[in-house]
């Protein structure tokens, strides 16, 4: 078995943009470029990055919710992005996702028992309903909430709790890969911490892999093993967690680290704040998509798209300049 | 001198099906002029139905029960709905959460400036075009008389929100409350409004209410803080001394609950259980059934705002603090 579970080459998405009455194409939305990416078993990987870099599009790319314009996915072993009807059924079993919004992505008329029993169903596991109950029982347990919730319907239960069904209904299949995406944003702090602590411990009583998409840098930092930082479509840097937040190399990373407000510090007048927006992936700026909002631009970034390199595979950055590393001028 | 604002034991009651529920409970508070107090708490809290209260906006079922607030002390709960146009939006002002929702869609950003400039400075309409520019060019707006026309959804998420501050800011209030106002926005974005909101507020020595559930922005915008949790003040004091020693188990668990940049644990601290339904608090401390310090005479009593260790400027209400 190889210890790459996920590998991902030259994936690309472009979504088509069509106006008028015939719908014709009149341009692209680039919401993923170019993106090589390959997961280990066992670890977590994070995505992050602001609203728009493409990072939730390249987590739903991954495991086909929508399919690549362009580009190869391996997952365990298969050549996923051929596969097609029982196959790709088969191997989707392997690979779930929990989503943001707990209170969209669980259907509203449907038990809690009902929610959780469709995979069985879908996959025509488990046929006997006795032994398919007593799962969803376990399930239930498995992720905090009570067995006898099994009867109750989604808005019987708080934010927290939700998300904890679709938790349940994420491992219920025995995955090896689960994609989490923003899967504590829209919940309270004390609520944040209680369901990042039940992540983790079902990653090691169910050896899961995860790709952790999240725009909070400190969640990152909390839950994950390696982190690539996205900025409008394509990677910019890709390190291993603690080299990421000792080392920043790309000016990108750097600025998302600055701008996070800390506790603590004292009434302060922010500094090193990034100037201006996201550009628009439709027409994206030549060269270095971060080039206009880059306090280091040299020359070549208007001009050249930098490819990720580095010296050490662990470390990967996709910038021309070479920064001197004083993190106390950053931080 | 006097404070700018002074709310004495203000109460907001809504009067539901199953019975009333307060929402708001005796919360008391003070803000000189040029100050920010920062309000945190989690969803349900009360820490926005408050700011409501004060900008008169609750609606029934909810009604504004007891207490005062003085703005200047002029008393703004006591005056007719006609006497609050004026001072909505003229002394005192709001900044919301969702720019989207706040601004009408179908107006023009100037259009919507423009009213409200002419109604509180009594402003001729060509005078007020030109403030209106004016002020979205303070807040950082690029080719401000352009953006004039333009219509909410033309711009983007950051500069609606730099469009709203110009709006809440065109008439030179005194007070402004401010809902939440960088949560719908990114972390780059989120520091460049932050930052213009600290250069103005120095500007223009405006009194400001900032509130918020994230505490690393608390911790940068802000004098001082009141804790709320369950309709109650569970914490009041300067900024940095409640984040660096909180003294009521909930402002410490709260804190602890987050992940930190570069204090990495194996595991977080939680709170266990979620913020009780209205009508499901305990009778005594609202946070009872979910603290850590809990002792017997919590459940029956409520706690009230003692000062801590003597200190004029720190309260805390809770029979076992940290």
């Amino acid at each position: 078995m190889s210890d790459i579970i996920l590998e991902a080459k030259s994936i690309r998405k472009y979504f088509p943009i069509k106006k008028g009455f015939f719908m014709r194409e009149v341009g692209q939305v680039k919401a993923v470029e170019e993106i090589n990416l390959a997961v280990r078993r066992g670890e977590t990987l994070g995505l992050v990055g602001e609203s728009g870099c493409g990072k939730s599009t390249l987590g739903r790319t991954l495991i086909r919710l929508y399919e690549p314009t362009s580009g190869e996915i391996k997952f365990d072993g298969s050549d996923f992005r051929n596969l097609s009807g029982a196959e790709l059924r088969q191997k989707r079993r392997d690979i779930q996702m929990i989503f943001q919004d707990p209170y969209a992505s669980l259907d509203t008329r449907m038990t809690v028992g009902q929610i959780i029993e469709q995979p069985f169903k879908i996959h025509g596991l488990l046929p006997d309903k006795k032994e398919r109950e007593e799962r969803v029982k376990e399930l239930l347990q498995l992720v905090g909430l009570k067995a006898s919730h099994v009867n109750r319907y989604p808005h019987e239960f708080s934010g927290g709790q939700r998300q904890r069904i679709s938790i349940a209904r994420a491992v219920a299949l025995n995955p090896k890969l689960i994609i989490c995406d923003e899967p504590v944003s829209a919940l309270d702090v004390s609520i944040q911490a209680q369901v990042l602590n039940l992540l983790k411990d079902l990653q090691e009583r169910l050896n899961l892999t995860y790709i952790f998409i999240s725009h909070d840098l400190s969640v990152i930092e909390h839950v994950c093993d390696r982190i690539a930082v996205m900025y409008l479509g394509r990677i910019v840097e890709i390190a291993t967690r603690d080299e990421l937040f000792k080392n920043p190399k790309h000016p990108y990373t750097r600025a998302l680290m600055s701008s996070i407000p800390s506790i603590g510090t004292g009434k302060k007048k922010m500094s090193k704040i990034l100037s201006g927006e996201i550009p628009s992936p439709i027409n994206p700026p030549k060269g270095c998509a971060f080039h206009p909002r880059c306090p280091h631009k040299i020359k070549e970034c208007s001009e050249i798209t930098p490819q990720l390199r580095g010296d050490s595979p662990q470390h990967l950055k996709a910038c021309h300049v070479n920064l001197e590393t004083n993190l106390k001028e950053i931080l | 001198m006097k404070p700018v604002v002074q709310v004495k034991d203000l109460e907001t009651t809504f009067f539901l099906k199953s019975g009333p529920f307060r929402a708001v409970n005796k919360i008391s508070y003070e803000i000189n002029k040029g100050e920010t107090l920062g309000i945190v708490g989690e969803s349900g809290c009360g820490k926005s139905v408050t700011s409501f209260s004060l900008m008169r906006l609750i609606e029934r079922p909810g009604k504004v029960t007891g207490g005062q607030f003085l703005l200047n002390d002029q008393n703004i709960l006591n005056l007719s709905d006609r006497q609050m146009e004026d001072v909505r939006g003229g002394k005192m002002a709001m900044i919301f959460q969702e720019p989207m929702t706040a601004l009408n869609p179908v107006l023009t950003i100037g259009y919507q400036m423009d009213e409200q400039i002419q109604k509180h400075l009594k402003l001729n309409k060509k005078d007020a075009r030109d403030r209106a520019i004016e002020m979205l060019q303070l807040v950082g707006i690029p080719s401000a008389k352009d953006r004039y026309e333009a219509y909410p959804h033309h711009l983007s998420g950051g500069m609606r929100q730099r469009a709203m501050i110009a709006m809440a800011l065109s008439c030179n209030p005194q007070f402004l409350i401010a809902d939440e106002p960088t949560t719908a926005l990114d972390v780059t974005i989120q520091a460049q409004i932050l930052e213009l909101f600290q250069t103005l507020q120095e500007k223009m020595n405006m009194s400001v209410q900032f509130i918020t559930h994230d505490l690393g922005v608390i911790s940068e915008v802000s004098d001082k803080v009141m804790v709320m949790y369950g309709g109650h003040t569970c914490e009041t004091g300067p900024t940095q001394d409640i984040l660096n020693s909180p003294k009521h188990p909930y402002t410490g668990a709260l804190i602890q609950s987050r992940p930190k940049m570069g204090h990495r644990v194996s595991r977080l601290k939680t709170i266990e259980g979620s913020v009780p339904a209205p009508h499901e608090l305990p009778k005594g401390c609202p946070f009872a059934n979910r603290c850590g310090n809990v002792l017997e005479q919590c459940w029956n009593n409520k706690p009230q705002l003692q000062p801590v260790n003597g200190a004029t400027n720190r309260a805390v209400a809770c029979f076992n603090p940290l």
